[in-house]
């Protein structure tokens, strides 16, 4: 009796229970309907609220428009009236939506790993605070309500420094001045090492105004870099050299402006676009302090419409110590208590800083993550998310702006400035209170309706940065020393994870760098000619060695590298960034301006979205030079689309796109695509709906084709479904019926872009990468679309879902859709304009006009698709001006 | 040697033949008519509710419009269940110590939310939107009934795909003139 198992009476009754189950499981539970106890103010259930707000990136603020659904935060908008984002968006600001639900996220206050109450560490910040020699470590500070505390507690501590950690300096911003184009009047820009268009927080606003001074006026532009940048990729002529090189250069310019030698060669060209535009029209844009002398004196001899102005994080009366001087002050033992607020330096700085950092008695850190400074600390506190804060935010134009919560703390996190109140004194302050009162300071009377103004536009009237009286008068620095026989490296922050700061963010990981489409890593770029003298190949592991430091990491052979020049980035190689970011990449930040490489004989294969950037003869990515003229279409045996009242079709400028990526990361927020990680991505499972290729362009340089799908008239995908999954509607959308689809992958074969993504396992939901299939990441969803299950296809809707929106909203007010009232995610995200959207059967569509555009092309059009995504080709200089 | 098989063996073999061109069919319009049954729709199913609320009650007997408490339905998506402040901004005053409306109260009292059961359930892939609906002349009772005799609401519609299919094939019959009011007129108060 006492046998194992079960009996067969057993058997039989759990068997008969199972099937009971079953046959009453069919309907799943429902789930209850919970309606609010008061209806929020101007929420109508079902529809979506938007509110204004500042995201910071680097300290800097890019105004942005938040779409919250009941409460929940799901997609950044740009915001039209703040200068620093013009209704446009980047990567990080798209991707912050994804940070604040990071399932990895700090979430209660730590003592030596062990949860603690904010109660004690409230206790045991307002101690230190007193202490004489205590040293307060923050980045840049954006934020007028902050500097002023920060003044408040150096006022009641004397014995307190402050010092300021920074990774990543504004593009432009040289010496302590953020130098800013006036590019309504630019027609001719020369860029010596510096990449406005790169990553960074003035990305969004200088890459506005360049694509519409070039749209417009044709901006000219030359760039001498030592590695493709998206700057350098976007200008009509390049030349790389070594960074010790750059310098010589502006000199060079300079001779030659002033009327030097008639000399050939780029040189000669950059002072030719840049005399032929004129007195006023023209600039030179620098970021090596070995040349700022040298480039104000051209920018005064060309009388360029730059101004100067104060940094946004410069604030009258207080002046930040650099961080060296923290370092020999905790190695000398001075220092007996390190408060760190939102700053990784354990990270940054390396272990240099870390031995400095056990010198120091008490050690607090305050940051969204728990990260490796976190590890090395003490004492820890969870602060909040920007999209759970009240703040204000200075952008790098000077700007100002508040920034106001989408929603409740998610986790038991602090407010920095509620850590710096505790560190005031015995009476807490809560955030909105500071920062509220700071503001009445200024408004006076006028408060609550500049408040209210303030908060509802998402910028604060009336602010703008000071204008410096002109460049300072600096000679230049001294060049650094390039020791010889070494490779010169370039650090740059990375254009996915930035300095290393959202390396936790799945979205970013999984955004591919602009030029060597690697993601989920870093790498070594080796100019060709270094690779082939060296034996070295893409994906080989090279050692690098500089300063006594090491890093390993694979090499890439990046075309348009400069000859004995590296480029690395920065940013990578994190080991407490949650299971997301921790042991990605390698860390270089350790490594000084120069190395030598070694080939370690061993591999390594870099995840990449596109290893093969060549085109083959093609002509894919064709340039105004080398268009051909459009045909004949080829005989067909689809039937012709119907011609109704709306018929979508999108025009992309290849001359605008800079590459940057906002697209990709806005569709994926929009549409809720998830990641893969790097193991699918390698096999080619990634499930990006819109990819940026880039291509090497007859110059040398690089060109990129943002490719959504095509919605071709006649898709290739649809007749090959053998269950009519792939279909078109009346508005000429090629549209996947994802209930209909039983994953043949027939479609993908047969789609001659390559725009169809199969969802291979349940990556959104139950296979997810790492923690993404976390509960909390349910809230992030777009309830308008389908969360895609595994076994299914799918691919670009152009945004249906906002379509279907419109069309609606139109049919109830009885009226046709209007024009401009459809756009897609990729299109508003986008800082340079390079996308447009709309309705081919209205004659007056933008759509329209930019198909009428001689540079108007179709993609593979020989092929017959006839697609309704299509191109307008990029511009190449016609003449030579260098003579 | 006898025969093996006796004479009534052939009826068996020809009825097992029938049997195995029938049985298959059976089963496919077994299965096609337990998918249409109101056991798996739904259709006039009742819920048990946190509050026996009564629709006939509210809209037929007292004649209160169907948008004061759904008051998103002619711009959302969603009709929007109201907030416990709309079910007392009547019950504060009336019947404020009715047993029935305990949880209201509490809910009201204590900020805890109702929770009520779906009466009404669509897929998860279903964007239906009721404001174009309304919009264009749907009734609220073409979809759900007349929920002014209901004393307890249950699902009018099977709300499977076909029955969407009955009505957007030829909607002209079912729409009424948009300038009638949801409610008929026979509950409406002049």
């Amino acid at each position: 009796m006492s046998a194992p198992g079960h009996t067969r009476r057993e058997a039989l009754r759990l068997f008969s229970a199972g099937t009971a189950a079953l046959v009453a499981g069919c309907r799943a539970p429902a789930r209850p309907i919970v309606p609010y106890r008061d209806m929020p103010e101007g929420l109508v259930e079902g529809k979506p609220l938007f509110f204004a707000t500042t995201l910071p990136l680097a300290g800097a603020g890019r105004g942005v428009l938040v779409e919250s659904h009941e409460g929940r935060p799901t997609k950044v908008h740009g915001n039209p009236l703040h200068p620093a984002s013009l209704g446009a968006t980047d990567v990080f600001a798209e991707a912050a939506v994804l940070g604040l639900f990071d399932p990895a996220r700090s979430r209660a206050p730590l003592r030596g790993g062990q949860p603690v109450g904010w109660g004690a560490l409230a206790q045991a910040l307002g101690a230190v605070a007193a202490r004489d020699g205590a040293a307060l470590v923050t980045g840049p500070v954006g934020s007028a309500a902050m500097a002023g505390q920060i003044a408040d507690l150096l006022a009641r501590h004397p014995g307190m420094r402050w010092f300021m950690h920074r990774t990543v300096t504004p593009a432009l911003e040289v010496s302590g001045v953020q130098v800013w184009p006036d590019f309504d009047s630019l027609d001719a820009i020369v860029t010596i090492g510096a990449d406005p268009l790169g990553p960074g927080p003035a990305q969004i606003a200088l890459a506005k105004g360049w694509s519409r001074a070039r749209r417009e006026r044709g901006l000219r532009s030359h760039a001498f870099d030592s590695g493709p940048t998206l700057t350098s990729a976007r200008a009509d002529r390049r030349m790389s050299l070594r960074p010790s090189a750059l310098p010589g250069i502006a000199g060079a310019l300079l001779a030659m402006l002033q009327g030097g030698t008639a000399a050939s060669g780029p040189v000669a060209e950059a002072a030719a676009i840049l005399r032929a535009a004129g007195p006023g029209r023209a600039a030179v844009l620098g970021d090596a302090p070995a040349a700022s002398g040298t480039i104000a004196r051209i920018n005064a001899l060309l009388d360029a419409p730059i101004r100067h102005l104060r940094p946004f994080w410069q604030w009258p009366g207080l002046a930040p110590a650099p961080m060296p001087e923290l370092m020999a002050e905790m190695e000398a033992g001075r220092v007996p208590a390190l408060v760190l607020l939102g700053v990784n330096p354990v990270y940054d700085l390396g272990n240099a800083f870390a031995a400095a950092m056990a010198q120091v008695p008490e050690r607090l850190h305050f940051g969204t993550e728990a990260d490796e400074t976190a590890a090395a600390c003490d004492w820890h506190g969870p602060l909040h998310h920007p999209l759970e804060d009240w703040s204000d935010l200075r952008a790098v134009d000077g700007t100002q702006a508040l920034v106001q919560p989408l929603i409740a703390p998610l986790h038991d996190s602090r407010s920095g400035y509620e850590v710096l109140a505790m560190m005031l004194g015995p009476e807490p302050g809560s955030a909105f209170e500071i920062l509220r009162g700071t503001w009445a300071a200024r408004w006076g009377d006028a408060v609550e309706e500049r408040w209210r103004q303030s908060l509802h536009d998402g910028v604060i009237e009336g602010t703008a940065a000071e204008v410096l009286a002109g460049p300072p008068d600096v000679a230049d620095a001294a060049a650094p020393l390039v020791e010889a026989g070494g490779f010169e490296l370039t650090q740059r922050p990375s254009p996915s994870v930035l300095d290393g700061s959202f390396a936790a963010n799945a979205w970013l990981q999984e955004t591919p760098d602009p030029f060597t489409k690697q993601v989920w890593g870093s790498a070594a770029w080796l100019a060709p000619s270094d690779a082939q003298a060296l034996g070295i190949a893409d994906g080989d592991l090279v050692e690098l060695h500089s300063d006594g430091q090491g890093a390993r990491l694979p090499a890439i052979v990046v075309p348009g590298q400069a000859e004995g020049c590296i480029t690395v980035h920065r940013g990578y190689g994190r080991v407490a960034a949650g299971p997301i970011g921790s042991g990605v990449g390698t860390r270089v930040a350790g490594l000084g301006t120069t190395a030598t490489l070694r080939a370690t004989g061993s591999r390594a294969e870099p995840a990449r979205l596109q290893a093969d950037m060549n085109q083959h003869g093609r002509n894919i990515l064709p340039t105004t030079a080398t268009l051909a003229p459009t045909g004949p279409p080829p005989p067909s045996f689809y039937t012709q689309p119907r011609d109704g009242n709306l018929a979508w079709g999108m025009v992309i400028d290849t001359d605008a796109c800079i590459g940057c990526n906002a697209c990709i990361t806005a569709c994926q927020s929009e549409n809720n695509i998830p990641v893969v990680g790097p193991d699918e991505t390698r096999r080619g499972r990634h499930m990006h709906w819109m990819r940026v290729d880039a291509y090497l362009m007859e110059d040398g340089g690089h060109g990129f084709q943002p490719v959504p799908c095509m919605h071709c008239e006649h898709a290739p995908c649809e007749p090959v479904c053998p269950v009519e999954a792939s279909v078109h509607d009346s508005e000429g959308l090629n549209v996947q019926v994802y209930n209909r689809c039983i994953g043949t992958r027939f479609c993908q074969a047969n789609c001659p872009y390559k725009v169809r993504r199969f969802n291979f396992f349940d990556y959104a939901d139950r296979q997810a990468f790492e923690n993404q299939g976390a509960d909390l990441l349910q809230a992030l969803r777009n309830p308008d679309v389908t969360v895609r299950a595994r076994g299914v296809m799918e691919k670009c809707t152009y945004c249906v879902q906002r379509i279907s929106a419109a069309r609606r909203d139109a049919k109830k007010e009885n009226r046709p859709v209007a024009e401009g009232e459809v756009v897609t995610a990729c299109q508003s995200a986008c800082p340079a304009d390079a996308i447009t959207f709309g309705n081919l059967a209205d004659p007056a569509s933008a759509v329209n006009r930019a198909k009428a555009d001689p540079r108007h092309y179709a993609l593979l059009e020989d092929l017959g698709t006839r697609p309704r995504t299509t191109y307008l080709a990029r511009r190449v200089p016609d003449g030579k001006e260098g003579a | 040697m006898a025969q093996i098989f006796r004479p009534s063996a052939n009826t068996v073999v020809r009825l097992a033949l029938l049997a195995l061109a029938l049985l298959p069919l059976a089963g496919v319009g077994l299965a096609m008519g337990v998918v249409r049954s109101e056991y798996l729709t739904g259709r006039d199913r009742t819920p048990t509710q946190p509050v026996p609320f009564s629709h006939a009650h509210h809209t037929a007997e007292v004649g209160i419009d169907c948008r004061y408490c759904h008051t998103a339905v002619e711009v959302s998506a969603r009709a929007g269940i109201p907030p416990t402040a709309t079910c007392m901004t009547c019950h504060s005053q009336l019947w404020t110590d009715a047993e029935m409306l305990e949880p209201v109260r509490r809910s009201f009292a204590t900020g805890e939310r109702l929770r009520w059961t779906p009466v009404n359930r669509l897929p998860g892939y279903v964007y239906f939107d009721h404001s174009i609906h309304v919009a264009k002349g749907v009734a609220c009772t073409t979809c759900h009934g007349g929920v002014g005799a209901m004393r307890l609401t249950r699902q009018h519609a099977p709300l499977t795909m076909g029955w969407c299919l009955d009505c957007h094939r030829n909607p002209g019959p079912r729409l009424s003139r948009r300038s009638r009011p949801p409610v008929p007129p026979r509950f409406t108060r002049s």
